[in-house]
């Protein structure tokens, strides 16, 4: 959708209202078109699945934003739903059928998942998985074939919103996740909100300098490990982009392919 | 960013009239705090905040309470009202169900229209009425996505947002010359 404005997320802070004229704009567009939305951050998927739950409850403030929308010729009626990529391919593809899609089952590997916070919480809003006790990940990273090991507070936050009010608290809070990580020997972390993704990646190494620490843990998309256990080269998944090396883990994946 | 005070109790006392008894109903009224008064407390809030954990000042549950209490100012001009997440898990976990995270929101929402907006806000909506977007790709990550071979990124249409966003106080107030809403206040 090329007009696609931003989710309006990173503006709830500081009003609220802005936040539901971005999103209902959006939710707007794809009604226009008869389109359900995918999105690929969680973030957005919370801001859109929560403008739109919202104002198809409160007949008064969807007045106040279409007044809004009507300056673009636009109009919310609260026609369609939006879904994160997870829960997309947990509910309408299926644990089965990436399955089956898997040729390089990635049994060597042992991984840590995080979830991270707005694909499980609010409840209320996002509601497609059990945010204590989170399984949509876990099912979805066994069926590359890898080793999903559980750790000490999984369900902990990046840190990432805080960053820009205070770095230090974020990345106290990133060091605390990679040190449980570190403890299981997990191979790589795997992530499925671009938003912890950079928080991990861009950070780990100046973490360790930071804090005196060494994790030498790749942060991993989840799409990254499932392209690998389709059968998709490191390059074409942009492996040359992560900023902690994960040479170790291609490595590893390549031998025993060879071995075969 | 407006002088601050420190949020939490003890070390400052507190003068009978700081006090602003009808802050809870004006908190009762707005969308996202309307079960304020149902807070007991419990600090559950507090315990499971992954900010809390590492700030010796950010506390939910004491920000909360000093609403109740009507200490208005202190809540509005607090520096670590900033450092919430938006993780919400406090929002899941309050037993009473008082949307936490969302009162918090409602605070900072509040402080923003008394002039406080830490400046990371202030260059997101510049971004955002520049461009539809609030963060701007740097130009050296989007030629990097030309040699990778992925398609073309979608461009927004600045011009529909600021007609869209047209009334939304905080987005006028940010159109307003420097004399207004000071930048560096």
């Amino acid at each position: 959708m090329p007009e696609f404005n931003c989710c309006g997320l990173p503006f709830d802070p500081v009003s609220h209202e802005t936040m539901l004229v971005l999103a209902a704009k959006n939710l707007a567009m794809a009604e226009k078109q008869g389109l359900n939305i995918l999105t690929l951050c969680p973030g957005c998927a919370g801001s859109l699945k929560k403008t739109n739950k919202i104002l198809k409850e409160d007949k008064a403030l969807k007045e106040q934003i279409n007044c809004h929308l009507k300056e673009v010729g636009l109009e919310f009626k609260g026609t369609i739903e939006v879904k994160h990529l997870l829960q997309l391919l947990k509910e309408d593809v299926g644990v089965e059928k990436i399955k089956a899609s898997v040729t390089k089952p990635l049994t060597m590997l042992k991984v840590a998942e995080h979830n991270g916070c707005h694909i499980l919480r609010p409840k209320e809003f996002i509601g497609f998985d059990d945010p204590e006790d989170p399984q949509t990940l876990k099912m979805l990273i066994e069926a590359t074939g890898a080793i999903c090991l559980d750790y000490i507070d999984e369900t902990e936050c990046c840190g990432a919103p805080s960053v820009g009010v205070s770095d230090k608290i974020a990345l106290q809070l990133a060091r605390d996740k990679l040190n449980h990580v570190k403890v299981v020997e997990a191979q790589a972390l795997i992530t499925i909100c671009p938003f912890c993704h950079i928080m991990y990646d861009t950070n780990e190494l100046r973490i360790e300098k930071t804090f005196n620490e060494t994790y030498g843990i790749p942060i991993l998309h989840y799409p990254q490990l499932l392209g690998l256990a389709m059968g998709l080269t490191p390059e074409e998944l942009a492996f040359s982009e992560l900023r902690v090396n994960a040479s170790k883990i291609i490595k590893q994946v390549t031998e025993e392919a060879k071995n075969e | 960013m407006t002088e601050t005070v420190p949020t939490s109790s003890g070390k400052e006392p507190i003068k009978a009239s700081e006090l602003d008894p009808k802050f809870k109903y004006q908190l009762l009224k707005m969308h996202g705090s309307e079960k304020i008064l149902k807070c007991f407390q419990c600090g559950t809030c507090t315990s499971d905040c992954p900010v809390a954990r590492y700030s010796d000042s950010y506390r939910p549950r004491t920000l909360i309470h000093m609403a109740q209490m009507g200490l208005k100012d202190r809540v509005l001009k607090s520096d670590t009202l900033w450092l919430c997440a938006a993780c919400f898990t406090c929002t899941d976990r309050c037993p009473q169900d008082v949307e936490v995270a969302s009162v918090i929101r409602v605070f900072r929402n509040l402080a923003v229209e008394n002039g406080c907006v830490p400046q990371v806000f202030k260059d997101q909506t510049a971004s955002l009425l520049e461009s539809g977007y609030a963060y701007k790709i740097p130009e050296l990550r989007i030629k990097k996505r030309e040699t990778q071979g992925l398609p073309p990124l979608p461009k927004g249409n600045s011009e529909n947002v600021k007609k869209a966003l047209k009334g939304v106080k905080f987005i006028d107030a940010t159109q307003k010359p420097a004399g207004g809403q000071a930048a560096g206040q």
